[in-house]
């Protein structure tokens, strides 16, 4: 039987593919490893070849990054949907504790999971929770597990949530998930878009929204207060 | 863009729920009283009849810990037609409109009017009375529209977010913290002196209040509240 083929067996033979050559014409960098720009052109024919190569791998590599991407994206929201389904049982106290417990305000958990104030607090004394709520409740508690294992950076999940996503406006996470936007959240988390497209995409008019001529300032008292901008 | 006056919603997709906290029978006694609560029949200063009221002023100058100031700045809420989120932006600027402030299959529409304001007495706002609380998008809207019609000037609520939001979450910590004491058996009077004494710790920069002035320490105050609920807890 024939030994599996390696990984770079595979690239080579798609990078044949992609060029429309034969094997026998491919440049020996190829078969040399995958450090093909370290070989060094001597005429402008060379370098034109060289350049169509590296392209080519470019090319690839963006390939594989976006499979590799979007399989784990599939990968993580499978973990999420997983341990929602595991959670999902588990009853409103529990859940509401653990989301307390990781310090999250009775009133964000409310918005994120589409009620009000007073129905989390019916739920903290034992009564009964629709299925559907229970769902976005577990699924909430699940993306909080889940969230800090794809970016060991989030130690406090709870303050991540609350945190502006950029400093030019006061939306975070918190509102994107209460806005349906929870692939978003996934993202932002994973730091897969940068913060001022996970803003343009949960409001494309953000900069004009949210741009003030204010600003606050500590007072003489002590308390916030606020004032014009110097221009 | 000029800034606006802002209003819960579009026309198309109006938010009025947005506005409250709680309402009706949804309130309950052991949140402190706070800037945008509503008191239906209370005695106000000056006059015989009772009013319904909105309480107007910042959640900074309302209190000094636990007490709240002898006298209290209130305008008055009474019915009103139910105005579309548009309306709010282009007129009626001497209001704060209430719509659904009476929730149900027919909800009720009230509205808070900033020409009609009066005092009443710290004694006078009894707790069974108080039939909405704001949420913090209500309390912004509020000031947002009460300092327009002292001052004509309009300042965006994402400001008086930044300056509500510490003293909004105090209250949370407060209801929640008392909820859970009156559940252990302990008196509203004597949860609330507990969690203000936790709150207010050795006064330092380092006490719970004082950290709660920034929003990056909120969420470890809320874990260090369980914590200490936990602890009170044990025997």
């Amino acid at each position: 039987m024939a030994s599996p083929r390696t990984q770079w067996e595979m690239w080579t033979d798609g990078a044949r593919d992609i060029v429309g050559t034969g094997s026998g014409s491919v440049p020996d960098v190829l078969d040399q490893g995958p450090t093909p720009t370290q070989t060094s052109a001597k005429t402008a024919s060379d370098a034109a070849i060289k350049t169509d190569w590296s392209g080519m791998f470019r090319n690839i590599a963006n390939i594989v990054n976006d499979v590799a991407t979007e399989t784990h994206q599939t990968d993580y929201m499978l973990q999420v949907r997983l341990r929602t389904s595991e959670l999902v049982g588990a009853g409103g106290q529990t859940l509401l504790g653990a989301l307390a417990d990781m310090g999250f305000a009775w009133r964000d958990i409310a918005r994120m999971v589409g009620v009000s104030v007073p129905a989390i607090q019916k739920w903290r004394r034992g009564e009964g929770l629709t299925g559907e709520n229970a769902r976005k409740l577990a699924r909430l508690v699940a993306a909080c597990e889940v969230i800090p294992k794809f970016n060991p950076m989030i130690t406090d999940v709870a303050l991540w949530f609350e945190a502006p996503i950029v400093d030019e406006a006061p939306v975070n996470p918190i509102d994107l998930w209460s806005s349906g936007n929870q692939q978003l959240v996934f993202e932002h988390a994973r730091l897969e878009v940068d913060p001022l497209t996970t803003m343009d995409s949960f409001d494309p008019n953000w900069r004009e929204t949210y741009r003030s001529e204010f600003e606050t300032f500590r007072a003489g008292d002590g308390d916030l207060s606020i004032r014009m901008r110097e221009r | 863009m000029a800034h606006n006056l802002e209003a819960p919603g579009t026309d198309e997709a109006p938010e009025y729920e947005s506005l409250y906290r709680a309402r009706g029978d949804e309130v309950v006694a052991q949140r402190p009283i706070f800037t945008g609560d509503v008191f239906f029949d209370v005695t106000v200063e000056g006059e015989e009849q009772t009013r319904n009221v909105i309480v107007l002023q910042h959640p900074c100058v309302i209190r000094r810990g636990v007490e709240l100031t002898p006298k209290l700045l209130v305008a008055e809420v009474a019915s009103a037609a139910l105005l579309p989120p548009s309306q709010w932006v282009e007129k009626f600027y001497r209001q704060l409109p209430l719509a659904e402030l009476v929730a149900g299959d027919k909800p009720k529409h009230f509205a808070a009017y900033f020409d009609r304001h009066h005092l009443i007495k710290r004694k006078d706002l009894q707790l069974d009375h108080r039939v909405a609380t704001m949420s913090q998008r209500g309390v912004n809207l509020l000031m947002q529209r009460w300092v327009h019609h002292n001052s004509r000037m309009i300042v965006p609520t994402q400001e008086y977010q930044k300056v509500t939001s510490a003293q909004y979450d105090e209250a949370d910590i407060i209801e929640e913290w008392c909820i859970d004491r009156e559940d252990d058996g302990v008196k509203l009077d004597d949860a609330t002196v507990e969690i203000d004494t936790w709150l207010t710790g050795d006064k330092s920069p380092t006490s719970p209040r004082a950290r709660l002035e920034d929003p990056q320490q909120r969420s470890a105050i809320r874990r260090e509240v369980r914590n200490q609920l936990r602890q009170v807890r044990s025997p």
